[in-house]
């Protein structure tokens, strides 16, 4: 497992090396000018110098390449500069930030997979019927856009029922709102994934000895079904986690939680470079360490590859 | 003799209401051994099925009596049906490479089949590995480690845990080489002798039969056309039996 572990880091540098390089140029090459835009906001005439002298402040006065290969070399120290519109360090800006989204991510997968099972599990086991309903309202809530779901949570238990208010400062009874939007989505598109799962599983021939030998279907789901898709289910809801951070940002404006979402939207509307860069390259290293994460899953649930790993 | 099975005038009907088993009797007596015996396809593993419970949807089965030690088992409800399977019905099924769950222990599915069989203590798991000639210690390994007669010598070993009064074992040779083949209907014979259970031995290969079975069920286009004792199977009435009978015996007499 060591090794395995030592293998996939190794091989992860060319993934990471790509993914600066992606995070850089694009964010650079988008049109539009950080330091025009930071003289313009603070409202006063400035000259041409002044536009040079900024220019030269934050390094954006060199070529595209060298502004690169000195921010990489930053990066890889965790040093990614200053932001352009509030002078403050990077690390600091996300540091503030990033706990919120970290949060809601996390709240937010608790409840997809709970959802996820919920569905899954009583997708095979109701009556036809009841399943075909279920199905249904599965496909209905995958195809509803966060933003819409969000207004419509609003509109219900803020506006209606006034059981949340929209303007929170944080606190745990203000993170149900964008859990359960985040959840609903994530948790039925996971659901059907749970349901395929189970209905291959119940097709082998291991699960028929398990009728055979007289077990009740309870017995059978749990002993002989979950320790087989627990590995693909861990794989399903690793990249769910990926893409929860990555996809809260237009759910967290909507609520108001104060995680990086606020943060990044700001940041790109200023063309706040070093903030927008970080925030690429933090995000790649999430997906990047909930793979990792998915993998030893689907090492440790399968013994053959468990005892593979074991001899080399 | 007692009569222990009693199948009367079943068929098994496909989603679209065509007989895919049409009106198939039998009685099997308590402790008999049967073979059940025809081509692929002919409707041998739909009446395993049949007999287990096991049908899946759109499958149908209906009878005029289904009968186990006089219980009628039309009138199971999906509870009791469950109750019945393993302790007094019990299949073991062709291909015992994929019959084990890959992601576990061969020890705790024996154990889970002695718990399934109440009053049944978990250490008899040591001991039926050992009247089936596998090591106890194969209880600690997983299904990728062992053999394929291994695997189906452990099932044999299920068997005589979960001591059913009918073991239905469909092709449980299919995949293994003659020596091993061999050695599993040995085990077989063993684990009949040792719980007194009656067995339905479905194959399509008469010596495999002949080598545990007395009596033989000989299976066409879903209905059965021979019902006899082995060794009057080459001077069947019915033409296909016979063919098959000299067919080994042409087989036999050049090997």
């Amino acid at each position: 497992m060591t090794r395995f572990l030592f293998w996939r880091l190794i091989t992860a540098i060319p993934t990471l090396f790509g993914m600066s390089l992606l995070a850089f140029f694009i964010v650079s090459l988008t049109p539009g000018d950080p330091v025009m835009q930071e003289l313009r906001a603070m409202g006063s005439a400035f000259s041409p110098e002044d536009v040079a002298a900024m220019r030269a402040e934050f390094g954006l006065d060199k070529p595209l390449p060298v502004r690169y290969v000195l921010w990489l070399g930053d990066a890889v120290r965790g040093e990614f500069g200053t932001s352009i519109a509030s002078g403050r360090s990077v690390i600091d800006e996300i540091s503030i930030y990033l706990p919120a989204t970290l949060t809601l991510a996390a709240s937010a997968l608790v409840g997809a997979v709970a959802i996820s099972l919920t569905l899954g599990i009583a997708a095979v086991s109701a009556p036809r019927g009841v399943a075909a309903l279920l199905r249904t309202f599965t496909v209905v809530l995958v195809s509803i856009p966060s933003f819409w779901m969000a207004l419509l949570l609003i509109w219900v238990f803020v506006m209606q029922l006034g059981w949340a208010r929209l303007v929170g400062n944080g606190s745990l009874g203000d993170l149900v709102l964008p859990t359960v939007t985040l959840s609903l989505a994530a948790g039925a598109s996971l659901g059907r994934v749970v349901h395929e799962r189970i209905r291959a599983e119940m097709c082998e021939d291991h699960v028929r000895l398990a009728i055979a030998k007289g077990q009740s279907p309870a017995s059978i789901l749990i002993r002989h079904i979950a320790p087989r898709i627990i590995g693909p289910l861990a794989t399903a809801w690793a990249n769910t986690l990926g893409a929860l951070l990555g996809g809260a940002v237009i759910v967290e404006t909507i609520f108001g939680w104060p995680g990086l979402g606020q943060l990044i939207l700001q940041a790109i509307a200023q063309r706040d470079y070093p903030i927008i860069q970080a925030y690429l390259v933090f995000m790649g290293l999430g997906y990047f360490a909930t793979s990792l994460l998915a993998d030893v899953i689907v090492i440790i649930s399968d013994p053959q590859l468990r005892r593979g790993l074991a001899y080399d | 003799m007692v009569t222990g099975l009693e199948v009367k005038s079943l068929s098994v009907l496909s989603g679209r209401g065509e007989p895919l088993l049409d009106r198939v009797s039998f009685n099997l007596a308590q402790g008999e051994r049967i073979g059940l015996i025809g081509a692929s396809g002919s409707g041998k593993s739909l009446t395993a099925g049949a007999l287990c419970g096991l049908l899946r949807p759109p499958l149908s089965a209906r009878a005029m009596a289904l009968r186990f030690y006089g219980n009628d088992m039309q009138a199971l409800t999906p509870r009791a049906w469950r109750a019945l399977r393993g302790t007094t019905i019990f299949q073991i099924f062709q291909s015992p490479g994929t019959a084990l769950n890959p992601a576990r222990k061969v020890g705790a599915q024996l154990v889970e089949a002695a718990v399934t069989a109440r009053g049944c203590p978990v250490r008899d798991v040591a001991d039926a590995l050992k009247r089936v000639a596998l090591d106890p210690e194969v209880a600690r390994k997983f299904p990728y480690q062992i053999s394929g007669g291994m695997k189906q010598r452990v099932l044999i070993a299920m068997a005589l845990l979960l001591r059913p009064r009918l073991l239905i074992a469909d092709e449980p040779t299919t995949g293994l080489d003659v020596l091993t083949e061999h050695e599993v209907l040995e085990t077989l014979a063993t684990m009949l002798d040792a719980t007194g259970a009656a067995l339905l031995f479905i194959s399509h290969d008469l010596r495999a039969v002949r080598r545990v079975a007395t009596r033989t069920l000989v299976m066409e286009a879903g209905q059965i056309v021979e019902d006899t004792a082995i060794s009057a199977l080459s001077t069947s009435r019915h033409s296909g039996a016979r063919a098959l009978a000299n067919a080994v015996e042409t087989l036999e007499g050049r090997c």
